[in-house]
This record gives structure tokens, sequence and C-alpha cells, in this order.
């Protein structure tokens, strides 16, 4: 396969990490964490917008995910397209919205400390404050201005990356056929899931150990309790 | 913050930032003159200043990151008044021809004659996209969502530094982060999830999607 069919023909892999956040923010609530970067909070909020082909279905919502309207497009055969997520996380929140083909962030919010604005001074003077004039910004404040944003950008984006790379640990072997896939359907179905049970089915360690016990053809054990 | 990501490869010569400032240099920001016929330009500008088209190492140059800004001017004259001032040139001219009709070729140059009158008391809009390229990273981060300030990006990124963009994707993260064979294999054999419709009687039934 060329690499620009790589690219090109598999770009709903995005579409599935967003699916498969969702899922796991819903059966974990809200919940999720990975090796590197511990516990922390996930969940889809404000707009949730989902596509296939000319028909696409946007939810705007506190919390998108949860109606039935967002699952009923699921069934339809709609796919997310793009998702506001909010991630709490070392004390802090930000929120942005996601474009699953191109991971494009938009509105991402981070709480920098050096970007804060300058005092207004003609506020200060109407409301009796202080006059004192505002600081010159220096050549080296844009700097450690920029450093910082990036540094910051950079650990959200670790973290996002850090979730991809366990989704694709999970999405190019056996475990999303035989765990995921048939836990998906019973989730847009609206059935109750154990999540305890499908963390350990979807684990790759266990799920491995597990297989290489079991003949070939015959269901993961812990999926058929899922 | 709203911003895209693309993928670049480059190599990395031993004096390949002397090199790419003279790239720089070539393609730094050309304002937008009255007498010429064109109706836009974009060009690189300093990052955070979009009249700084000097674009020296230490404007351009953060550590590992190289900054700039994107800068497009464009010429944007009010309707209304283009119109107008169309129409009295229009009359002006017939009155003076003593005719009462312009041939097309006519009424083309009297156009071309007017908005360049008109450019003189008007400035260009100028708009400015941040971008950081982590040399580092091989990523480059462009703050823009637009569809056609991105492709004009791509090509001036193209002609300055002679290398493609590749806008972010599912499969150039995943080969970032890094893919064993077994699991490139898989990534070719991929196909859509397609979530099922279970009807009542428990029987499954496909709902299908088409491959992108």
């Amino acid at each position: 396969m060329q690499l620009a069919d790589r690219i090109e023909k598999r770009r709903f892999v995005g579409r599935e990490f967003l699916l498969f956040l969702w899922l796991e923010s819903e059966l974990f609530e809200a919940t999720l964490s990975t090796q590197k970067h511990g516990s922390f909070g996930l969940w889809l909020e404000r707009t949730l917008v989902l596509s296939e082909g000319k028909e696409s279905t946007k939810i705007t919502a506190p919390m998108p995910g949860l109606g039935r309207e967002a699952k009923e497009a699921l069934l339809r055969g709609q796919l997310p397209e793009s998702a506001g997520i909010r991630i709490a996380w070392n004390d802090d929140e930000t929120s942005l919205v996601l474009k699953a083909e191109s991971f494009a962030v938009a509105g991402l919010k981070l709480k920098t400390v050096l970007d804060k604005e300058e005092p207004n001074e003609l506020l200060a003077e109407l409301t009796g404050g202080s006059k004192r004039p505002p600081r010159k910004v220096q050549p080296e404040d844009d700097r450690e201005s920029f450093y910082e944003r990036m540094s910051m950008t950079q650990e959200f984006e670790e973290l996002f990356e850090t979730l991809y790379h366990d989704f694709l640990n999970v999405r190019l072997s056996h475990l999303w056929r035989e765990v995921v896939e048939p836990t998906l359907q019973r989730w847009v179905a609206g059935e109750t899931i154990d999540a305890d049970a499908y963390l350990k089915a979807r684990s790759p360690k266990l799920a491995v150990a597990t297989i290489e016990q079991r003949p070939s053809n015959e269901p993961l054990e812990l999926t058929a309790q899922l | 913050m709203s911003y895209a990501r693309f993928f670049v490869e480059v190599a990395q010569t031993e004096n390949f930032r002397e090199k790419f400032l003279e790239a720089l240099a070539l393609r730094a920001m050309r304002p937008l003159d009255a007498e010429e016929d064109i109706e836009e330009r974009s060009g690189w500008c300093a990052l955070g200043d979009p009249y700084q088209l000097e674009l020296t190492h230490e404007r351009v140059f953060f550590n590992n990151y190289l900054n700039l800004g994107f800068r497009t001017d464009r010429w944007a004259i009010p309707a209304p008044i283009l119109r107008t001032k169309l129409h009295e040139a229009e009359v002006a001219y017939l009155a003076s021809k003593g005719r009462e009709k312009l041939a097309k070729r006519e009424k083309d140059e009297l156009k071309q004659l007017v908005v360049r009158k008109l450019r003189k008391q008007f400035v260009p809009t100028v708009r400015v996209v941040d971008l950081s390229w982590s040399l580092e990273e091989n990523l480059v981060r462009f703050f823009s969502h637009s569809a056609r300030t991105t492709a004009a990006m791509a090509d001036l990124f193209a002609q300055t530094f002679g290398v493609e963009l590749t806008i972010e994707a599912p499969y150039t993260l995943a080969a970032r982060l890094g893919l064993s064979p077994e699991q490139e294999r898989s990534w070719e054999e991929l196909e859509m999830t397609r979530l099922t419709q279970v009807s009542h009687a428990g029987q499954a039934s496909t709902v299908a999607l088409g491959e992108n």
C-alpha cells in the first residue's frame, strides 16, 4: 500500500479514536488513565458532530454524547467528525475541539502565566486605581511567553498522543474486533456494560495471555462476560 | 488557540539555518503597491510583528523552533464606493467622447484606472497567521483552520524551504509514535468499524458504512 493510501484511506481511524474516547469516558465516568500520566478527567462537552458522507448530525449540549440522538446517529452509520473535549489534569482544566481526521485543534485554552494581559490603565484610572504606566513588553518576554505556551501545548499533545498510542495498541490488535466492537454495539444499543470486565478484557497484556491459552476461533472468555 | 499540525521532514545540514534565512529573505512579505495590478499577496514576516519584514536569525529562530508570521495583504475597496466612482468615470468618459455606450475593453480599462486611483486612498487589509516549526519534532503548527489560507501557506512554505507539508493524519501520527511491522500490516488491512442495529429478535443487522 502506498504511503498516500495509508494516510488518506485510513483517516477514519481518527473518527474511531474519538468514538473510543467517547465510549471509555462514559464507561469510566469521565476518568481515564494512562500509565504515563495516571488518572485524569476527560469527557465530551458542548459539541459533537457525527457524519457519514453527506449526512451529518450536530449535537450541541452540555454533555452531547449522553443523549440518545448521538447513539442513533452512530446506528445510522455516522462516526464522530469532531468533538468538544474537556480534560482535567494537573490541577488544571483544558477544553478544546478535536477534529478527527486531521487531529486539528480548535479553541484550546491554556492556563499560561506569562501571557496574562497588562492591567487596563484607563479602567484603573476610572476606578481610582494605580496610574502606573504599563510595563513595556520586551522581546525576551515574548520569547518566554512563547516557550511557556509551546511547553503547555506539548504537554497537552503528549497526553493526547499517549491516549492515541494506547488506542492504536487496541485498534491494531484482535482486541478491537473481539472486545471493543462488541462492547460498542451493546453500548450504542443502550445496554448496560460491566466497565471492570471490559477494562480487563481490553487490557492488551492480560488479553494476550488469555489468547495464548485458548484454542483458536474460540471467543475470549472475558468478552463473553461483557 | 486553534491550530493544525503538519508533518515535514528536512535534512538538517550543518548550515541549514543560514540557508533557511537566505530563502526567507527571498520570500519575505513585499507590501502591495497601488500601482501594481495585483489584488492580494502573501509573504513571511516576523512572528508577532506583521510589519517587521527583516527576518534575522534572532527574529526567526527561537532555540529549536523556526517561527514566522504568514502575512497576506489584500486590497479591499468597499463595493458601493467602487460602483459609484466607476459610474462617475463612465459618465464623464462618454460625455467627453459624445457617445452613449462603452465598449467592453473601454469599460475594463476604466475600471482598472478607477481601482488604481482608489487604492491610493485606501490601505490594504493585513492578515497574519502565526506559524511555528518545531525542528526537533519535524512538526509545523499553523494557527488557522481556513482551507484557503492553509493552501496559500503550504504553497509558500514549499517554495521557500523546498519541502511539502503533509497535514497531520491518523497515519502520520501513528508512524511517528512507532508502529511495529505487525501493526503496519494491520494498518493496511484496517476496515472502518461497522456498528450494528440489534433487532428485537436479538438478531444483528449491519449498517453498511462506505470506506473513506
